[in-house]
């Protein structure tokens, strides 16, 4: 220190200190410059990659481009002097023309003269000269006529015989343009020169095949620029130092959509091929006429330079490619092993290789077709921070870390990786714009068909509604909600349907127990616990409660035990005991009075059998596992309801609930007498239902029922009367799909991901999951078979689209007309499960199994005993008809057990459903008709004639026929109906090819389509296919009259 | 990674880490210079009276600095981003919400005091109390040279207002405050859901008094009585302390009405952890 302190200052140097500092600074300004054009640019290095893809895509093409060039006749040089002679005899052919024409002009000129005097003469009588230039003037004429226009012909004739040798000359040295020129004024000199028509047509045809020659040659310009300005390699000023491939300018790509919140989303800048063709994740690729040449290996070139290997399919003609005889390597390169191969068509599927951020948008054609990139931007869809140029800015994910509020949907928030799990949260925004109708569907432009784009959405929401969620949460923004039934039936009369309390409780304590497939959730899903302890500190406990000398003791579902002294306790009361006895308390005098009284012998039971399976029943109920799920399996039925109750609800279930989705089936006195005595045979108990926990002491108060039904809200679902004007007792969930996983409570729960992915599915999959000692949740469990694992995903999904942040109105999507016809249609034949007969929009119609099942046939033979497709059933009938048929039915197909239900429709749910079929075939609604022609007689007897030929009745039955068991004609539809039911010109398409429409149906095609025409039916005067048809169609329109 | 551990890497809490190292060297060199001084007698600095010219001597040294901070703060932002969020959202505030760290130690007060006292009254009497500072120290000594012994109540006044009450409560703020601005020890984790009991109480209830009238009074006389000290002290002491004589009376008031408005900061927090204080005066217009 001291020795130091002698330098004088001015003696100190700090020149290595500069140095050095200065150096580092340097080094540091530089770093700063790599660290901002690189580092932090990531987005550079992806888009580099993409114009790699883009460079060897392009290869490919070219090489495939260039692998069929054709071979251009290259035209060859003229010989000057041959072309000029030719030329030249031409101008002088055409001289020679022109003076004959002109020498025919001046004559005519001449005579037109002549003409002049000699009408002159005429009218003013001189006889004398008229004679004398009439003479003239005949002269003149026939000179014109004769010898004149000979010439002419002549001189064109020549001339045309020059242009043809021109033409030849060029014919024969491939100028091909030229010779047809040249040919075309030959035709024009000589048109009766046979041999240049079919010469002017084979010149015309070897233009067009140049011209697409031509194309494929400035196709292969195009790709050789194009491969050029992606991956040509560009000197830059520094010279060849700096040299490298894909230079073309990177930039950031951003779409600002100022009615969208002043979106700016720079995703495209890294997600550079969502908007492109070409970068899809799949690919089917075809070959044609594959063959080996027996030495060496078949190689292919895909389309795609990258390519995952190992999981492609491989079809040889249509047969899987055996293992090893095909080799895939991750350039793209098809190789077959077998140097023989011999394949008319090779189809092979894989899956291509570019990084999965270089990829096409899946759906792009209808997906971003719909929304256009530039008005919607990415982050309105799929969530993230649109700015962001990073991945981890733009994904959004780790809120804890960085406080983003808006991640980017369906990636893992911890991992910031894709999963099949997580996948269907990109749905939950579409409803955003989409809320009110029930599925999102469009045209697949592959397949052609109606395909939902959002499936994992369109499940929670079926899934939400169907499972009363809506009963105890208000959802602000789910506009379906406030139309939707009650999902329980009516308890106003309960107390008189079911046959005991002990039955109601056993119910309420664990409904899968008697129904496994039951939507009912358990209330109190902890066994045995059913009972509330009430303590004079105003304190609540629940648990099983054990009675002992001085007090009580509470077992708590936790196995904790907490011993009460009688002086502490209020009051003890067994929940599940109480609500029971008040809801058995609502009777209907009706039906305790009626009369209870059923058979019990076999015969009316063996019959009762035979109605239940077969009428109708089973299409939404099921007994020994035959039938659906859409409404309670009847396996245990008679140990739960009254008869009597039965009996009325069979014969008019509307008469019990005016609001039931149960139909009347029209069955006669003693056909429900029997139901009732096979129904009521129905008792064993298929599992038996778990009492409560018997304390005598505890306190079974239907006033505390009541209390309770009000607490759980047991009226979210289930109409009971007083409890009309209830709020919903759950909480609002309008805002939920924003909560941030702080907001989120897990309690006790230590085996739940920590995430509002977790919290959501632990929530609904076991609702209880999160209480704790101190916050009780009543929300009931659903069972394992209502709500799985992947259900409770869906529900997510849906749940995520809960958002408070309202999308702007111009961006909310206004369904069309159809599309709401479509979307009421669709939640009406849910609600009243039409598809558990009827096949519509390609789903339902499983009723043919228990047709099947019932007559021992196969599912193709049972078809015709069993309810109609209704596909195209908006093309076939008429809207009128459809209406009343719906209102009332009446028999079309006679003989058959199953028979069309009397729902009871309103007029408005009946002209919906109308609207509805109307609208799945772009029928226009209302429907109007032209009263056809009235066909004559004549036309009414050939009609006759084929329809006898054609022997139409012996499958159909006549109007009013009573059919045989066992006739042929069971099931055909009458065709007395015709007129009033069947569009006349459905009919003739029907007629004309009845497999189009339905597809295995047993009638025949009586006009076959050979080379596509109609072939006539033979030996009928009128001989022709379509006329035949309209014949038979206007015969048939004839009968019902 | 150890919860807090992360706390401390965290980008922005680059300046308080900085802060807490640097702080303490800066003292100890500052303290040790002191000390020297003290026992040497007379300060080392008397002795340098050799002068040189600014440039190029001192501006060559400024270059230097000038330098090296251009090296720090590149290298600084090289690797370490600002600390930029999403777009704001009111609906959606982050938990805890915290101002910039050296508004921590304010922040901190709001858990003590209401926020008319700890907002506006404390910082303005800090800032209002350095401005007085040069009219109410008479002590000439200690200009120009490290010194300990002959400034002890500036030294002790400063030490304590500046290292425990500000730079402290600043580390606190930072480190140790989590979501709804609980307290978590360092080892803890940032629990959102973390329960405190709530039983704070108000003095004049600790002493029986229930009706509003009487605990409004009760508070009045304690907040006065505790600024009476100062005045109190004066009169039993200026017949025999020079110091107070030298002072006078306008200074000391102004001295004495400072000091204890720093030291009841400390005086609340301890009651707060000891006896769950939560008012020492409640009245229906404003609470202290």
């Amino acid at each position: 220190m001291r020795n130091k302190k002698e330098i004088r200052v001015e003696e100190k140097s700090y020149a290595a200190l500069f140095f050095i500092l200065s150096g580092l600074l340097g080094f540091v300004t530089l770093w700063g410059f790599y660290n901002e054009t690189i580092t932090r640019r990531p987005w550079k290095e992806i888009q580099r990659q993409f114009y790699e893809y883009e460079y060897q895509k392009t290869k490919i093409e070219l090489d495939r481009a260039k692998q069929d060039l054709p071979e251009v006749e290259v035209s060859q040089e003229i010989d000057p002097n041959q072309e000029k002679t030719l030329k030249g005899a031409i101008a002088g052919l055409q001289i020679k023309l022109e003076e004959a024409l002109q020498e025919r002009k001046f004559d005519q000129s001449e005579s037109d003269a002549i003409n002049y005097k000699y009408q002159y003469a005429l009218h003013h009588g001189d006889q004398e000269a008229a004679e004398k230039w009439k003479k003239k003037l005949d002269e003149f004429e026939s000179r014109i006529e004769g010898e004149l226009t000979d010439a002419v012909l002549i001189a064109q004739r020549n001339l045309a015989a020059a242009y043809k040798e021109l033409a030849e000359l060029y014919d024969a040295n491939g100028h091909v343009e030229a010779a047809l020129a040249e040919y075309l004024l030959v035709r024009k000199y000589n048109a009766a020169d046979s041999t240049v028509a079919p010469k002017i047509s084979e010149l015309q045809t070897q233009i067009e095949a140049a011209k697409a020659d031509n194309a494929k040659y400035a196709e292969v310009d195009r790709l050789e620029e194009k491969l050029h300005s992606v991956g040509g390699i560009k000197r830059t000023f520094i010279g060849t130092l700096a040299e490298s491939p894909f230079t073309k300018t990177r930039t950031i790509v951003q779409y600002y959509i100022e009615d969208f919140d002043y979106t700016a989303d720079r995703c495209a800048t890294c997600h550079f091929a969502a908007d492109k063709v070409g970068y899809e994740g799949f690919a089917t690729e075809q070959f044609e006429e594959i063959e080996g040449d027996g030495e060496s290996n078949l190689t292919l070139q895909l389309k795609h330079p990258y390519v995952k290997t190992g999981g492609e399919t491989v079809l040889i003609d249509e047969e899987d490619a055996e293992e090893g005889s095909y080799e895939l390597s991750q350039d793209g390169k098809l190789t077959f092993t077998d140097p023989d191969i011999f394949a008319d068509l090779v189809e092979i599927a894989y899956e291509t290789g570019y990084d999965s951020v270089l990829r096409t948008h899946p759906h792009r054609d209808v997906l971003l077709a719909k929304h256009p990139i530039e008005r919607f931007g990415c982050t309105p869809c799929h969530g993230g921070q649109g700015q962001g140029l990073t991945q981890k800015a733009a994904h959004a994910l780790d809120h804890k870390k960085e406080f983003w509020l808006t991640p980017v949907l369906g990636l893992d928030e911890h991992t910031g990786k894709a999963s099949e799990e997580l996948h269907g949260y990109m749905e939950s925004n579409c409803r955003r714009c989409h809320d009110g109708v029930m599925m999102l569907d469009a045209v697949n432009p592959e397949t052609g068909e109606l395909q939902d784009y959002s499936p994992t959405l369109s499940k929670g929401m079926a899934l939400f509604e169907d499972l009363g969620c809506h009963g105890c949460h208000a959802v602000e923004g789910y506009s379906t909600l406030a139309n939707l039934d009650n999902v329980g039936p009516s308890l106003a009369k309960i107390g008189s349907k079911v046959n005991s309390v002990e039955w109601l409780e056993g119910w309420i304590k664990q409904p899968a127990a008697y129904l496994a497939e039951t939507k009912m959730p358990a209330f109190f899903p902890v066994e045995k616990l059913t009972q509330a302890v009430y303590l004079k500190n105003g304190n609540k406990h629940y648990g099983v409660v054990t009675k002992t000398d001085t007090g009580i003791i509470l077992q708590k579902d936790d196995g904790t035990t907490y011993p009460y002294p009688d002086t502490a306790v209020e009051r003890v009361v067994d929940e599940v005991k109480s609500i029971a006895a008040y809801l058995a308390q609502m009777k209907a005098p009706e039906i305790d009075q009626a009369d209870a009284s059923f058979s019990t012998a076999p015969r009316a039971i063996a019959a009762g059998e035979e109605v239940v399976k077969s009428v109708g029943c089973l299409s939404c109920h099921a007994v020994d596992g035959l039938g659906s799920d859409f409404a309670p399996k009847l396996d245990d039925v008679g140990s739960k309801l009254t008869p009597q109750f039965m009996r009325q609800w069979i014969t008019d279930p509307k008469s019990y609930d005016p609001d039931t989705a149960m139909p009347s089936l029209r069955l006669t006195d003693t056909e429900v007498d029997d139901a009732v005595a096979y129904l009521m045979s129905l008792t064993e108990p298929t599992t038996s239902p778990i009492v409560g926990n018997e304390n005598p002491h505890a306190l079974v108060d239907p006033a505390e029922g009541e209390l309770l039904v009000r607490t759980y809200g047991c009226f979210g679902c289930h109409t009971i009367p007083g409890f009309e004007n209830e709020s919903k007792v759950g909480a609002d969930l309008g805002e939920f799909g924003a909560k941030v996983v702080e907001e989120l409570d897990f309690g006790d729960a230590t085996d739940v991901e920590h995430s509002w992915h977790g919290w959501t599915v632990g929530k609904v999959t076991n609702p209880r999951r999160y209480q704790t000692r101190r916050i009780v949740s009543r929300m009931p469990v659903f069972s394992e078979y209502t709500i799985g694992e992947e259900n409770a995903r869906a529900l997510a999904v849906l749940l995520k689209s809960f958002q408070p942040e309202k999308y702007p109105v111009s961006y909310i999507h206004q369904p069309s007309e159809k599309t709401w016809q479509i979307d009421a249609g669709r939640r009406l034949a849910k609600k009243y499960n039409c598809t558990g007969c009827h096949e519509i929009e390609g789903k339902g119609g499983d009723f043919v199994d228990v047709v099947a099942a019932n007559q021992g046939l196969d599912l193709f033979n049972a078809k015709r005993f069993a309810p109609p497709t209704l596909q195209a059933q908006g093309a076939r009938v008429y809207p009128d008809w459809l209406f009343e048929f719906l209102k009332a039915p009446t028999l079309i197909r006679y003989g058959l057990e199953v028979r069309m239900p009397t729902f009871g429709f309103s007029d408005e749910e009946a002209t919906a459903l109308v609207k509805y079929f109307s609208a799945l075939d772009d029928e226009p609604f209302p429907y109007e008709t032209i009263s056809l022609q009235p066909a004559s007689r004549r036309e009414l007897r050939v009609g006759k004639q084929i329809f006898d030929m054609l022997q139409c009745i012996s499958c159909h039955p006549e109007q009013g026929e009573v059919i045989p068991p066992g006739s042929d004609k069971t099931g055909r539809p009458d065709l007395a109906l015709a007129q009033s039911r069947l569009k006349a010109d459905w009919v003739i398409d029907w007629l004309k090819d009845p497999q189009s429409f339905q597809p295995g149906t047993a009638m025949p095609q009586a006009w076959p389509k050979i080379g596509g025409a109609y072939q006539p039916v033979d030996g009928f005067a009128v001989d022709d296919a379509e006329e035949q048809i309209r014949l038979v169609r206007d015969y048939l329109n004839s009968l019902g009259e | 990674m150890d919860p807090f551990l992360e706390l401390v890497t965290k980008p922005d809490n680059v300046p308080i880490v900085a802060i807490v190292i640097l702080l303490p060297f800066f003292t100890w060199l500052a303290f040790s210079q002191g000390r020297r001084n003290d026992l040497a007698g007379t300060p080392a600095e008397a002795g340098l009276n050799d002068k040189v010219y600014c440039w190029p001597y001192l501006c060559r040294n400024e270059f230097l600095c000038a330098i090296i901070i251009m090296l720090v703060l590149g290298i600084w932002s090289i690797t370490i981003d600002a600390p930029l969020e999403e777009p704001s959202d009111p609906t959606k505030t982050p938990n805890p919400s915290k101002a910039p760290w050296y508004f921590l130690a304010l922040q901190e007060m709001l858990v003590y005091f209401d926020p008319w006292i700890a907002g506006v009254v404390l910082p303005g009497l800090i800032i209002a109390g350095l401005i007085a500072i040069p009219y109410i120290d008479i002590n000439p000594k200690g200009k120009g040279y490290y010194t300990l012994k002959e400034r002890p109540f500036a030294l002790i006044t400063f030490c304590f207002g500046f290292f425990v009450l500000w730079i402290v409560l600043m580390v606190v703020g930072t480190f140790l405050r989590g979501p709804g601005w609980n307290f978590f020890a360092p080892w803890k984790e940032w629990d959102p859901h973390k329960v405190v009991p709530l039983t704070n109480v108000n003095l004049s209830y600790l002493f029986g008094i229930r009706n509003e009238q009487p605990a409004g009074i009760f508070g009045m006389c304690v907040v006065v009585g505790y600024f009476a000290l100062g005045p109190i002290y004066y009169f039993l002491k200026r017949g025999t302390s020079k110091f107070l004589q030298e002072l006078g009376l306008v200074r000391y008031i102004v001295v004495s009405f400072l000091f204890l408005t720093m030291m009841a900061l400390p005086i609340k927090m301890i009651l707060r952890w000891t006896l769950n204080i939560k008012y020492i005066w409640v009245s229906p217009w404003f609470n202290i």
